[in-house]
């Protein structure tokens, strides 16, 4: 009997200790892979939301025959029109037959109209929502996010969220800013640094003329989103839009954001192409890396902050001038390599001083100068900032020149 | 509890490092961070040391009233009405404590892990096993504690660790951030996070050595301080202030950031694991404590029929906050109110204890 009785309360407690009550089956659930953000046409209220959501059965491996197929088809589109996500989320659950959940979600793109109305009301949600995940990447779209969403052709992966994750955190791509929600969530409402965000777009027809006349990245194109010539209509991430708390004042073009990178100590490695007083004609690329964090000082003992940064920068060449052996003449390619960064660098944080917004983060290193944050508060950071001085040393030195080694003797 | 507690000296400070780290490391360093602001870890170094000062002190207190709990000095002092009045004192300092860490406990459960499962059920679930676990009894509960609790110590290690590559070293700065006062002067009141260090003087009588007692209670410190300090240095690190002073657990937060390149990123999960597993032992034995304080202030036979109404108790109480704001603030009030009595009783009670028993030898 007593056997009989320990036995049944076994039997009872596997029922109810297995926290089945908040089970949920693989395939009852819509995995949100990325939601997009649009002011809703005619004036109506709250937002046009899109739901970009996994499709399982397309994917490589689901549960067709004979696998899926990956691409266009592995995921859907849905788009509603409610005041906040998870609004969207409950609409979007009467719609389709699955409950969806944003435990996947990799990707919050926000419309350009949005973005300059302020998003602190969506981050305060990504802060707060323990669905969502503190690495979800964002950005804002130049063209309509539902456009955007829809136009995402994941040709060459089978799994979106792995589309995703290779757009927007591939250490090769430095010509995009790599900004989590959760780091724009802190830095929207800081008094010590502003945000920015990638900016994406799907291609236009129209394409610029000519090329920005930069010595740095020579013969490039300062692109944007959208701008970047392709011959067929596809998505595009480059270039950032810069914040000033919650709220896109400007945009800057890959170059400039591969300078944020560099600034940031967010850059590893990136092909660049540079001009050569001795061979304008041909630039010279080289494959340029940064193992070392650069070295930023802060100095507020004025009302014009001064301050220093060292660039720590090196390369390897990748591709030269035919005519000549720019390997005989490198200390003249180097000082003009560090000459061109060193521009470029600068017309940068000017830039970002003019616009008021320190999106480098120099504020954080400021702070150093301070022992209390009422101290910090006082010396109202945001303002001084527009009165910045910069002092930019740049230490660039050329490592290895590839499988050849030239010289003029040939 | 028994004449004798056969406890090991690694399984006594286990259990005491249980009871100080179980709130330090989940939901205590939002409290710093409130104080002063990402200064947090300075006030953790500067509690510590309180902390280990208040312990010596007590240590003091050993020599002179001997190998006896506050309870037992409390019937030589004033027989039992002043018996009774310490055990209650010490049943409502502890269940006070207990009964608000049940109910974080709970809430967190459901936000982050049972979402749809009520709490009531949640809550349920917990006394029960609490009470199973206070029934198996001390020697039970030190035992399992001594095997887990090293892991819980280690995935803190490897959680503070693996968060390298998060910290920002700026986060921290302003050095003293909200102000000198507001770290050594208001986080005083943070002094409760080591308020558990009590329930060393309630064992005291039942442990076989006075110096191993010590000992243990040195390392329980000692390791609580640690974690604490490197809690709030990496979560400073990680977190910037002031949204490090919003977020609700912790160790949560740092588990979520927690990732390895793109495929090992739900840390989250190990945590939860560890945090349940600790949260029960803790109640268990905080439980098992409440019922024998009971039994030896009421000089009740047994202490085994008092585990189902005080698991009940405490599971009733701990609903009384109508929402998660105002248990905070109620947690917040019975730490403040309570924790006094926890460093005070075990330095007081023998101090009177001794001036009576060198009056009466006078007398005499």
């Amino acid at each position: 009997m007593r056997k009989c009785s320990i036995g049944a309360i076994f039997c009872v407690l596997l029922l109810i200790l297995c926290g089945c009550e908040d089970g949920n089956e693989p395939d009852t659930l819509g995995y949100v892979v990325a939601i997009g953000f649009d002011k809703p046409e005619n004036g109506k209220e709250g937002y046009d939301i899109t739901l970009q959501f996994a499709n399982p059965a397309k994917i490589s491996g689901g549960s067709g025959e004979d696998g899926g197929k990956g691409g266009k088809d592995s995921i859907e589109n849905i788009t509603v029109t409610a005041p906040g996500i998870y609004s969207a989320v409950n609409v979007a659950n009467h719609i389709i037959s699955k409950k969806f959940t944003l435990s996947h979600t990799k990707l919050l793109v926000f419309s350009d109209e949005i973005s300059k109305e302020g998003l602190e009301k969506f981050f305060e949600t990504v802060g707060r929502s323990s669905d969502i995940r503190p690495n979800t990447y964002i950005a804002v779209s130049k063209c309509k996010a539902k456009d955007f969403l829809e136009s995402v052709n994941p040709e060459t992966e089978v799994n979106p969220v792995r589309y995703y994750t290779m757009i927007f955190e591939n250490e090769n791509s430095e010509f995009i800013p790599k900004n989590l929600a959760q780091d724009f969530y802190f830095h929207s409402t800081s008094d010590e640094r502003d945000s920015v965000m990638p900016l994406c777009s799907v291609s236009g027809n129209e394409n610029k003329d000519g090329y920005a006349e930069t010595g740095y990245q020579y013969q490039l194109e300062n692109d944007i989103a959208g701008e970047i010539p392709t011959g067929k209509k596809e998505t595009q991430v480059m270039g950032m839009a810069v914040f000033e708390r919650d709220k896109k004042i400007a945009e800057m073009g890959e170059i400039e954001t591969e300078i944020y990178n560099m600034i940031i100590g967010e850059y590893k490695n990136s092909y660049v192409a540079y001009y050569f007083s001795k061979v304008p004609e041909d630039p010279i690329t080289i494959i340029q890396q940064s193992e070392k964090k650069p070295k930023i000082q802060v100095d507020t003992s004025t009302d014009a902050p001064k301050i220093s940064i060292e660039l720590y920068v090196e390369g390897d060449f990748c591709s030269s001038s035919p005519r000549i052996s720019v390997e005989d003449s490198i200390d003249l390619f180097t000082d003009e390599v560090s000459a061109e960064l060193k521009k470029e660098v600068e017309k940068f944080l000017k830039k970002t001083a003019d616009l008021g917004t320190d999106i480098a983060g120099f504020g954080s290193y400021a702070k150093r100068n301070f022992s209390t944050l009422e101290q910090f508060k006082a010396y109202n950071w945001r303002e001084k900032y527009k009165n910045a001085e910069f002092d930019v040393k740049i230490d660039f030195s050329v490592r290895r020149t590839g499988l050849v080694v030239r010289s003029e003797e040939h | 509890m028994k004449e004798k507690i056969r406890l090991n000296q690694k399984q006594l400070t286990m259990l005491m490092a249980n009871l100080l780290i179980v709130k330090i490391i989940f939901a205590f360093p939002r409290n710093l961070f409130k104080t002063s602001g990402n200064a947090a870890w300075i006030e953790a170094i500067y509690l510590t040391a309180i902390a280990a000062i208040l312990l010596e002190v007590t240590f003091l207190t050993y020599k002179s009233a001997g190998k006896k709990s506050i309870i037992q000095l409390a019937e030589s002092i004033g027989g039992k009405p002043l018996k009774i009045i310490v055990s209650l004192i010490v049943v409502i300092v502890i269940g006070g404590f207990l009964c608000t860490e049940v109910r974080t406990f709970a809430e967190s459960v459901k936000i982050i892990l049972l979402p749809s499962t009520s709490i009531e059920v949640i809550m349920l679930l917990f006394a029960v096993t609490a009470g199973i676990g206070a029934w198996y009894g001390m020697e039970a509960l030190a035992t399992i504690n001594a095997i887990f609790f090293p892991f819980c110590l280690f995935f803190l290690g490897v959680l503070v660790v693996w968060l390298v590559p998060n910290y920002n070293l700026n986060n921290l700065m302003p050095v003293l951030g909200l102000g000198g006062k507001n770290i050594f002067l208001y986080g005083i009141k943070n002094l409760s996070c080591f308020a558990d260090i009590l329930v060393l003087n309630l064992i005291l009588p039942y442990c076989k050595d006075v110096e191993m007692v010590k000992k243990s209670g040195r390392y329980a410190v000692l390791t609580a301080g640690i974690a604490l300090v490197a809690i709030s240095l990496a979560y400073g690190m990680c977190y910037p202030y002031p949204f490090s002073a919003d977020f609700l657990l912790t160790a949560y937060q740092l588990s979520r950031m927690a990732r390895a390149g793109e495929y090992f990123q739900r840390f989250e999960a190990l945590f939860e694991l560890v945090w349940t597993i600790t949260h029960l032992l803790y109640s268990s034995i905080y439980v098992y404590i409440i019922c024998n304080v009971l039994k030896e202030g009421f000089k009740v036979k047994y202490s085994e029929p008092l585990i189902p109404c005080v698991a009940a108790l405490v599971a009733l109480v701990s609903f009384e906050p109508s929402s998660v704001m105002d248990l905070l603030e109620v947690s917040s009030a019975v730490k403040q109110i309570f924790f006094p009595f926890a460093y005070v009783l075990p330095i007081v009670v023998p101090i009177i204890y001794v001036h009576k028993r060198r009056k009466n030898n006078e007398k005499m």
